[in-house]
């Protein structure tokens, strides 16, 4: 009886150390910034259902913490193998990047993007994501090919043909790299395009669809004759559609009743946005590609795990400085939903 | 036994206390660390909370004015909004513009200017990313004065209304910082530092810093332990919001590895004690139990030694169980001892009434008065009846000594009694008349000897001899139930009701002084029959006397019997 005790458990302990000697998976802890997030929880679903090189994915929610994302990355970073990560903190990137360098594990930042000096100076970091100058230049275009639009329908998207579009940015969030960089460009381009912009007002409302909700009161009283919105990302756009909706300001008053009273432009084409230009509510959204992103993630990282030459190059994106994948933007107005 | 008893209650107690105080020890030091440690966690995350608010409240009140900045649009309105903001927030101490060429275009009155080679610095580094906030290193941070740039790159409206790059310098509050660091409580020799990315030191509330660095290279983040100079540090590392910096908290954790130890030694020294009073008190118990033991069967062993029948007291015992057992054998011995009074006694009883009857057995008289009769008959010519005599006195003094044995079997006492009765007869001629009345089955059961002979002597020599016509005497034998009862029979004088009165008193007495027959019967009867032997005695003057011995029925009688 003894003996036969003492046997198997020599060979349930040989068993344990030889399965857990053959580590075929490679696994890819994902740190991302909020799964609440409308955009970054579609981009979670896209993880999981294109992982065509089969990664043992473990996703984590930061819920908008650095010190909880620096936790995790403490708690798995010995038993990860390449870390996709969306920053909370942007400063935070140097120390994160010192805690991987150690053990030589990989990271792929994506959405958020670190200040370049931190990914130029690693030589195990990259970036994935949609070039936010590009972006901000896309939703000018946007509104631009609209108006135009508009003018052949015979609809004056200036609506109090004053000469000046009242415009008000939904600003992400500060210092952020793609809100700041969104802000300024489709600014930027759009007096480019030859629009006259009244002294155009910021709001931050930290990328989501409550606060933008909450603050839509105060935008209009602040800016009772608004004719554009900007809105860094679609979340944003719809929580003050939702308001405009909820006390009937958002009547379309035009014969035609294809374009709403005010001009609300997003980003990120996600799928509650695009439905938004489907019922005639946003006026265009420009498509953060997420799909095309979690794709060359996924490709990086397979190029990574099996050797790689010194310059990357993957198909459809821009490379820049070896390290930065830029996604195209597309615009999507109503017609081409 | 004593040994045992100790080793066995000393051995699981031992074991008892060891494991007791391991799993005490580990239990509690476990939960000291962990309360510990929490704490530090909390106090560590609170310090971040407090930085993280500082440092968002700078860059926050920054971005504003970067925002306003925007819609100036003249060089005195610049300086106003940058003075208001100063007065303002008392965390700023001085905010400057500087154009691409990084001179100096604007400022508020206080602040204060950079040296050239900094100013450089920043501003390349500001002009990489127009989104964040560069960092400076802390100036004045000996002094009560001290500051940080953040650099930020800006638009905003020349004179001329064209729309400029430049760069936004802000001057902010550092001694808050070291305010905020020097007021933690993190124990003696605690202290923060805060590191930028490549390890340098930006500012420390303690001053070994270089012995910081290495675990802080190490770490990078996240919380370990680690001692410095002999004291003991729990250091936690995490990033500060807004910021390119971590923070290092280094908390004294001295008190924790004190109190580990201090508890560790107070268990030992608890084990310790208690094994020494387990020791004490299994020694002093054993004692108590063993001794007074050991002294008891000591004396018990004497006792069988030398057989000599004393009482036990032990002293210096406190036990009842041991009382009692000394008190059962106190009593035991005391049995002992009067049973053997009494086997003396029997044995002495016996061997004089043996004695006696041995005396009886060789009566003088009768022997030569006997003889005497003899000679006569011999003289006498008569042959015959000499014979008989002679015969019957060879036979009879044979069956009285009998080898010296006392059991005879009853057929033989019969003999002898009959032998008697013959002589008796001869002598006495005519006197009196005998009969044997015997059921000749008792014959072959045993009985001890001369108890009829006695009786039968007593009946001629008081009842029948001088009587004036013939006597008679019968003996029976027979059985009745279990027993075997034998009767004299005389008709003679009988025996007078106070005569009677003294004979059975004398039966009672003990001392064997009195030779009276009868009594030497009953007295021998008693002797070996105990109560199961019944002599009785009736009487009636001028009638006759009944002499009744009843006696069990024995085929074998053992000699010794009386001999315990």
């Amino acid at each position: 009886m003894k003996k036969r005790l003492l046997s198997s458990l020599i060979i349930l302990v040989f068993g344990v150390i030889l399965s857990s000697c053959t580590k075929s998976e490679t696994i890819i802890s994902v740190l991302i910034y909020d799964a609440n997030d409308t955009y970054i929880s579609e981009m979670k679903s896209d993880f999981e259902n294109q992982n065509i090189y089969n990664y043992s994915l473990k996703i984590y929610d930061c819920q908008k913490s650095q010190k909880i994302q620096n936790d995790l990355l403490i708690k798995t970073i010995n038993k990860t193998d390449v870390y996709y990560i969306n920053l909370v903190d942007r400063d935070s990137a140097g120390s994160i990047l010192l805690k991987t360098r150690e053990k030589h594990i990989p990271v792929i930042f994506f959405n958020r993007e670190p200040s370049q000096s931190y990914i130029i100076n690693s030589n195990e970091a990259y970036y994935v994501g949609s070039d936010s100058i590009d972006a901000g230049k896309k939703q000018a275009e946007a509104f631009d090919t609209t108006y135009k639009q508009a003018l052949t329908n015979g609809i004056d998207l200036d609506t109090n043909k004053d000469g000046i579009i009242s415009t008000v940015v939904l600003k992400g969030e500060e210092n952020h790299q793609d809100s700041e960089n969104r802000t300024s460009n489709s600014i930027a381009r759009l007096k480019e395009l030859g629009y006259n912009l009244s002294d155009v007002k910021m709001y931050v409302c930290n990328w989501s669809n409550d606060i933008a909700y909450k603050y839509t009161k105060k935008i209009l009283e602040e800016n009772p004759k608004v004719e554009l919105v900007l809105s860094n990302n679609d979340d944003m756009a719809l929580g003050m559609i939702k308001y405009l909706e909820e006390h009937k300001l958002f009547e379309p008053t035009y014969a035609a009743g294809e374009y709403p009273p005010i001009s609300i432009v997003g980003f990120d084409g996600t799928v509650f946005g695009q439905k938004s230009i489907d019922s005639g509510q946003m006026l265009a959204t420009v498509l953060n590609d997420a799909k095309l992103q979690v794709k060359v993630i996924y490709d990086l990282t397979n190029k990574l795990l099996t050797g790689y030459t010194n310059i990357l190059t993957i198909d459809e994106v821009e490379v820049k400085n070896e390290r930065y994948f830029y996604c195209p933007n597309k615009v999507i107005i109503k017609e081409s939903v | 036994m004593r040994k045992i008893l100790i080793q066995n209650t000393l051995i699981i107690f031992i074991l008892y206390v060891i494991v007791l105080s391991i799993s005490l020890t580990v239990f509690i030091n476990k939960n000291i660390t962990d309360t510990y440690n929490s704490k530090n966690k909390e106090i560590a995350s609170q310090i971040n909370y407090n930085f993280n608010s500082y440092f968002d409240t700078i860059i926050n009140t920054s971005n504003t004015t970067v925002d306003k900045l925007q819609k100036e649009q003249s060089n005195s309105s610049i300086e106003d909004l940058f003075e208001l903001t100063v007065n303002v927030k008392t965390d700023i101490k001085g905010i400057a513009l500087y154009d691409n060429f990084n001179n100096l275009y604007v400022k508020s009155s206080l602040f204060s200017l950079p040296d050239e080679e900094e100013l450089n610095k920043l501003s390349s580094q500001a002009k990489l990313d127009s989104s964040i906030y560069i960092f400076s290193t802390p100036y004045g941070t000996l002094s009560s004065d001290s500051g940080c740039y953040i650099v930020r790159e800006v638009k905003y409206y020349n004179v001329l209304g064209t729309i400029q790059t430049g760069y936004l310098f802000v001057d902010f509050n550092f001694s808050k910082i070291i305010e905020l660091s020097e007021a933690c409580d993190l124990g003696e020799n605690g202290h923060i530092d805060i590191v930028d990315n490549q390890n340098n030191v930006v500012y420390s509330s303690g001053d070994i810093f270089l012995q910081d660095k290495d675990i802080i290279e190490k770490t990078i983040l996240g919380e370990t332990n680690t001692t410095i100079d002999s004291n003991r540090y729990y250091v936690n590392i995490d990033t500060c919001s807004s910021t390119p910096w971590r923070i290092a908290i280094f908390s004294n954790s001295n008190e924790l590895h004190n109190q580990l130890v201090f508890s560790i030694f107070s268990m030992l020294g608890l084990g310790v004690l208690a094994i020494a009073v387990g020791f004490f008190i299994t020694f002093k118990l054993s004692k108590i139990i063993s001794s007074p033991l050991n002294e008891l069967s000591k004396k018990m062993a004497n006792i069988e030694k030398s057989h000599d029948l004393v009482h036990i007291k032990i002293e210096n015992n406190d036990l009842d169980e041991i009382k009692s057992l000394t008190s059962s054998f106190n009593s035991m011995v005391d049995q002992i001892r009067s049973l053997m009074e009494e086997i003396y006694k029997r044995q002495d009883d016996l061997r004089v009434s043996e004695l006696k009857s041995l005396q009886n057995q060789i009566n003088p008289h009768f022997l030569y008065n006997t003889l005497d009769s003899i000679i006569y008959l011999s003289e006498t010519n008569q042959n015959e009846k000499s014979i008989e005599m002679t015969v019957a006195l060879a036979r009879l003094f044979r069956i009285s000594i009998s080898k010296g044995k006392m059991i005879i079997p009853i057929k033989q006492e019969i003999e002898h009694a009959n032998n008697y009765l013959v002589i008796q007869s001869i002598r006495y001629a005519g006197a009196f008349e005998y009969k044997f009345e015997i059921d000749e089955n008792i014959g072959k059961y045993s009985t001890i000897k001369l108890i009829l002979q006695p009786l039968i002597e007593n009946a001629i020599y008081h009842g029948l001899k001088n009587r004036v016509d013939k006597g008679l005497l019968l003996i029976k034998g027979y059985f009745v139930e279990d027993k075997i009862c034998f009767e004299i029979i005389d008709n003679g004088y009988g025996i007078a009701e106070d005569k009677l009165q003294d004979i059975l008193d004398s039966f009672k007495k003990h001392d064997p002084g009195v030779g009276v027959g009868i009594v030497n019967v009953y007295r021998r009867l008693k002797l070996y029959f105990g109560d199961k032997a019944t002599l009785d005695i009736i009487s009636e003057l001028d009638e006759g006397t009944t002499i009744k011995i009843l006696i069990p029925r024995e085929v074998e009688m053992n000699e010794k019997k009386i001999i315990i």
